[in-house]
This record gives C-alpha cells, structure tokens and sequence, in this order.
C-alpha cells in the first residue's frame, strides 16, 4: 500500500477510535505518532461540541395532527402551487403582463 | 394502533425524531410537516414493527426519506444549501454555542448529517446507521471520517476568526 493511502487509514482509524471513546488507542497512536495530537484535540472538541447542541422539544402531538383540520380552504389551494410559486419568473411575467394590459385598457378605452 | 397507543407512541419518539429533522433541514416549519408525514406513514403502514428499538430505527428511516423528499420538492427554485444557510439563524435559541456548530454543520452534505446525528446524538452504531441509511458500514465509516475532516476545516478556520476578532477587539 503507498504511504498515501496508508495515512488516509490511519487518520481514519484515529478519527473512529476518537469518536467512538477508545482512548487506549487513541493514547497509543498519539504516543507513536505526536503530530496527531491536533487531530485528536479537534475531533473531541467537535464531538463534545456538536452532542451538547440543543434538543428543541417538539410540537405537541394535538398542534401536529389537528394542524390540516383547522387550515382553510385558502392554504390548501395554496399547497397545491409548487413551492416559492411567487418567484417563478413564469409567473411574474405573466403578473407583468397582467398588469401592462390592465393599464392599457384602462388608459385607451376606460378613461378618454 | 388506536388512538392512545398513537399519542404515546408520538410522545416516546417525536422529540429525537424532531431533532433529527432539524439537523437536516433547520427549518422548524418543514420539521413540522416532516414530523407530521412520518407519523402519518406510521399510523398508516402495516409493517409497522413492535419494541422500542426497532420502530425508532424504522422512524429514522422514515424520517431520513421524508426529509429528502422534502429536499427534492424545495430544491425546485433553490438549492437545498441556500436555505440549509439562510435557516442558520432563524432556528433555535440565543445559545451562541449552538449557533458556531450549526454554523460549522452547513458544511456538510446532509447525507453527512444524518449520519453524524445518528452516531453522535442517537447513538447508533455504524452498521445500525447502514440498516436506516441504506449504506454498508464501510460507506458509512468513510463518510464519518469525511464529515469530521470538512468539519475540522471549517472548525480551525472560525478558530483563527475568532481569535483574529479577539485581537482586532484587543
């Protein structure tokens, strides 16, 4: 195997061993190899930072479920548009044109 | 499943699933609808297994496809990172601990994600993850040791901010 790739392993072992609290190994391969004490200084610090993230709590079960039951017909006419509907450029052309005819209309036949 | 064996099935799984589709979406209103669909898709299916263990990972499993049907549908006007990005900060409280690792997450691909939720904060071992996932353990090993290098970058990097702010501050 070329040294390349036998690092790669190694700094994957390492990475795992970290991960998954073997410190013996973690010990001994930093004992071998001193340049990876920064590696495994980092991974932990990651590893503890990224478990002590925030659990939100989540909605109660009764908000969830009668959520669709309370909607109004509105909204649900509004789910069936694909999402972002209003930053289509289809559909603001469309609005611009709308809106250049309507004014048309109104300044050469509503208002002489 | 009647009515009350539901809720107290909601009550035992919603909060780690809930958190699990933060982490991936980090939009607490798709987290909502995605929570509902799984559920749905619970009450629903008829392989729904028995014990704790095994309907949590079938849970997860939902949860985790749910989410990537989620991505396809928003992925239509933007991509999925711009919103990953933008919902940074508008989710969650004023921890600004929590906001350096959601920060140092976006980096992430959320396949990476999932994963590093499963390992770290559900506990799952890595073939327990390749069963959710659909991956082989190998796969499933590479891409932890990937996420965690990415991470690291980004983590040495904001470091090196942060203590040039602390300098310029100084």
């Amino acid at each position: 195997m070329d040294p390349l790739s036998t690092k790669m392993q190694d700094e994957q072992t390492l990475i795992d061993s970290v991960l998954q609290g073997k410190t013996d190994d973690v010990k001994r391969h930093v004992q071998q190899f001193p340049e990876s004490a920064g590696l495994v200084r980092d991974i932990e610090d990651l590893k503890q930072g990224l478990r002590a993230i925030d659990d939100e709590e989540p909605p109660l079960h009764g908000e969830v479920f009668l959520k669709k039951q309370k909607a109004s017909p509105f909204p649900r006419l509004l789910s069936l548009l694909p999402t972002d509907w209003y930053l289509n450029p289809f559909i603001l052309c469309l609005g611009l044109v709308a809106i250049v005819w309507f004014l048309y209309v109104l300044f050469a036949f509503l208002l002489p | 499943v009647d009515n009350i064996a539901f809720k107290a099935l909601y009550d035992a799984h919603a909060k780690s699933l809930y958190n699990f589709i933060l982490w991936m979406t980090r939009d607490a209103d798709a987290g909502r609808d995605v929570l509902q669909t799984v559920f749905i898709r619970a009450w629903k299916s008829d392989s729904f297994p028995e014990g704790f263990e095994d309907r949590n990972r079938w849970l997860f499993t939902a949860a985790r496809n749910a989410c990537y049907d989620s991505f396809r549908h928003t992925a239509r006007l933007r991509s999925f990172k711009m919103r990953y990005e933008a919902h940074v900060r508008t989710c969650g409280g004023d921890d600004v601990h929590d906001d350096v690792f959601w920060d140092i997450l976006s980096e992430c691909s959320e396949t990476e994600r999932c994963i590093l939720y499963l390992h770290l904060k559900a506990g799952y071992s890595y073939s327990e993850i390749g069963t959710i996932t659909g991956m082989s353990e190998a796969n499933v090993r590479v891409k932890v040791c990937r996420a965690m290098k990415t991470l690291r970058e980004k983590y040495t990097r904001s470091r090196k901010n942060g203590s040039a702010v602390d300098k310029d501050a100084g």
